[in-house]
């Protein structure tokens, strides 16, 4: 009886010393609540402190269901998604990068670093947590921001106005039927909505105080042109001024939305309409063309001599075939505009951030031998377990098919990240095809698409190509790269290589 | 006797602790063990060494690049014949087309520049697939058909964009799969770790085979 009490107990103490030991070194987490204070023990993989979810868990209140390799934490005003061995974590449809990736292990289950708590817990928790000092947090609940929204009309705008209690840094989106504005700091209490609009510039203000914190939605009118917003202090309050269509446009950079061109399905009726660029899950993602310029930053992309880079001329010509697109009112974003490092995590999160409807990777083409000439299209071949051989590529051949992609661009479902890109391959192929052609013709080469497994296209769950436009390696090509007026005419092939696309 | 009972069992709750412990410590220096930098282990090849072991000599197939052809070109690759020695040891006899490639074709029309020289375009027929200085730091054969090449961190660094990870990719992969029957397969390493891609852009998370 005595031994059969005593194995448990003692199992528990030396399991408890071995812990100790092995995470002596790792710094532990200290998070105040009030007056109670809780320790967490970390221990360290990789060199970073790891947490373990279940005492942050039990720590800060939330819950969290383990899916075999995926992690959901749930909190009160939403849920994350963990990828074991990802630095991504997923939140609605934006997905945030840790600096360190999130751990399953075998033994004690899921483990994540430290900017996990200040990155991702975020979005969910109601309550904030504020660093007090190395691995000490306090936490706090949000404070409450009353704020009452007025509508003024002037001859040639309708401004409405948000009075708020607290300084603010808004989010303030546009989508096609409506203007969403959020204050995330804040948990929003609504004092009132006055003075309804008499212009049909704006249509309604609603306000659901369900959605995150609280979120206003300013509806537009029929007569809706474009916005512009102010935030202004002293006193608080963010003015949202809405114009009439054609008062600007001709403006290059306005917001009109072009119909047709905007939404590749409209569907008749505002509400109707609405409701279908609505995924269920009542996100909003903007529908745009998303090119990436290669490489940036520290990292030039091929080099000739000092004055031939692959990150220069990749941007340069990104930022003409931006110009080209959104001259013909297609709405078009860049992955970077300036000389900046982005990692193809954070260039692969962009596309799936947005609603994309054509993701063009710029690039240019290095070889061992100047005789390799022309532009190349290249597209994603999903490994295939083994690799077949031959020509893989059919779609349905996949081994695990992954939910079909809905025409609204619904992602409700969660793919894995290695497979986004499986089931948009059919399009893809077509969007290469058409940049490989129009290409073609300026560079006078009959080069041919080229479908290999890619790291930056894998994941990315909308039609993705990466182009390389000419060889800096060729004579010929880098001549031609360096004249701006061909670099013109490059960029306005891929521009409409993309809107035949698009049509 | 009741003393007695209870003093093995102590014993051997001791032995289990022990042993659980040293499992902990070394589960956890394995992890370690796998992420941090390994030593270098270089595959430099020693001729002396090599002649000792040599059976006799093998004529293999190496593949080069063709000089302004496209990955979606089936002539891409162009063969060369070089002679290797005959080793019992089949990893080494691979190691030995991996260095051979990595110097270069030896034909006389061949192209030996590097990308940065700038010159007339000569008319050659075979061109390198890798960058002059190429090192390999470890090649493995697995059961299953599978070689691994580890390639340096140097040598990735020189090349750059899709086309030339590709023809270093496929180059590699060729010439093992075609010269060696037990060899079915390619799986890459940089700098003895696993990556998402070779150089930056494709995907290296499988094995490769010849298409």
């Amino acid at each position: 009886m005595k031994m059969q009490k005593r194995t448990p107990s003692t199992a528990i103490l030396v399991m408890a010393l071995a812990f100790l030991c092995s995470s002596l070194s790792a710094q532990q987490l200290t998070i105040r609540d009030g007056r109670n204070e809780s320790s967490i023990q970390a221990r360290v993989l990789e060199g970073v402190n790891y947490y373990r979810i279940d005492d942050l868990s039990e720590a800060l209140g939330f819950r969290y269901t383990d899916a075999g390799a995926n992690l959901e934490v749930i909190g009160e005003r939403g849920s994350l998604t963990c990828i074991s061995g990802r630095p991504l974590v997923r939140s609605g449809s934006q997905y945030i990068l840790l600096s360190s990736p999130i751990a399953k292990l075998r033994s004690s289950g899921w483990w994540v670093p430290p900017d996990f708590l200040e990155k991702a817990l975020p979005n969910i928790l109601s309550r904030r947590l504020i660093p007090e000092g190395p691995g000490v947090y306090r936490i706090e609940a949000l404070n409450q921001n009353s704020i009452r929204v007025d509508t003024v009309d002037y001859p040639d705008h309708v401004s409405v106005v948000f009075r708020t209690s607290k300084e603010v840094n808004p989010r303030i989106r546009d989508f096609r039927n409506f203007v969403e504005i959020r204050f995330d700091q804040y948990v929003v209490s609504l004092e009132d909505i006055r003075n309804p609009s008499t212009f049909d510039v704006v249509s309604s203000i609603t306000f659901d105080p369900n959605d995150g914190l609280g979120t206003f939605r300013v509806n537009k009118g029929s007569n809706y042109g474009r916005y512009r917003e102010y935030v202004l202090s002293n006193p608080p309050r963010v003015v949202i001024d809405f114009f009439e269509e054609e008062r600007e446009a001709s403006s290059p950079s306005t917001r009109v939305p072009e119909p047709g061109t905007e939404v590749p399905a409209p569907v008749q009726g505002d509400q109707a309409d609405e409701d279908s660029y609505l995924p269920a899950s009542g996100v909003l993602r903007e529908e745009v063309v998303l090119i990436d310029p290669g490489h940036g930053g520290l990292d030039p992309g091929f080099e000739m001599g000092s004055r031939v880079m692959e990150k220069q001329l990749t941007l340069a010509v990104a930022r003409l075939v931006m110009e080209e697109l959104e001259a013909q009112g297609i709405k078009t974003r860049m992955t970077r505009d300036r000389d900046v490092y982005l990692t193809p995590e954070q260039r692969s999160s962009s596309a799936n951030f947005y609603s994309t409807r054509a993701f063009v990777s710029l690039h240019l083409g290095a070889s061992p031998s100047r005789a390799t000439q022309g532009p190349v299209v290249y597209l994603h071949k999903p490994f295939q377990e083994p690799v077949a051989e031959g020509e893989a590529g059919t779609d349905n051949s996949s081994p695990q098919p992954a939910p079909q992609p809905s025409s609204s661009g619904d992602d409700t479902f969660l793919v894995p990240w290695d497979r986004g890109q499986d089931n948009w391959i059919s399009r893809s192929r077509l969007l290469a095809a058409g940049l490989q052609d129009s290409l073609n013709q300026v560079f006078l080469a009959q080069n041919e698409v080229m479908e290999i497994p890619l790291s930056l296209l894998e994941p990315v769950r909308a039609p993705a190509v990466v182009v390389e436009f000419g060889f800096l390696t060729n004579p010929l090509d880098r001549e031609f790269l360096m004249t701006e007026g061909y670099r013109e005419e490059i960029a306005s092939l891929i521009a409409e290589g993309v809107m035949d696309f698009l049509r | 006797m009741k003393e007695k009972k209870l003093i093995i069992v102590g014993i051997l709750l001791i032995f289990v602790a022990v042993v659980f412990a040293y499992y902990l410590i070394v589960q956890e220096r394995e992890r370690h063990m796998v992420l941090q930098e390994p030593g270098s282990s270089e595959a430099d090849l020693e001729t002396s060494d090599l002649r000792r072991q040599s059976l006799g000599e093998q004529v293999v197939d190496l593949y080069f690049y063709n000089p302004g052809k496209l990955p979606a070109d089936p002539d891409f690759l162009v063969p060369e014949q070089r002679v290797i020695y005959q080793i019992a040891d089949r990893t080494l006899m691979a190691k030995q087309v991996i260095l051979e490639l990595f110097r270069g074709p030896q034909a006389e029309n061949s192209e030996n520049l590097s990308v940065a020289g700038e010159g007339e375009p000569s008319d050659e027929s075979i061109s390198p697939s890798f960058p002059q200085e190429s090192r390999l730091r470890q090649l493995f054969i697995l059961d299953d058909g599978t070689a691994v090449v580890d390639l340096s961190g140097e040598t990735v660094n020189q090349i750059d964009g899709i086309f030339y990870e590709l023809l270093a990719i496929k180059s590699i992969t060729h010439s093992l799969v075609m010269n060696f029957e037990d060899i079915s397969q390619v799986r890459f390493l940089v700098e003895g770790k696993e990556q998402d891609s070779l150089a930056g852009h494709v995907s290296i998370s499988h094995p490769f085979r010849v298409e």
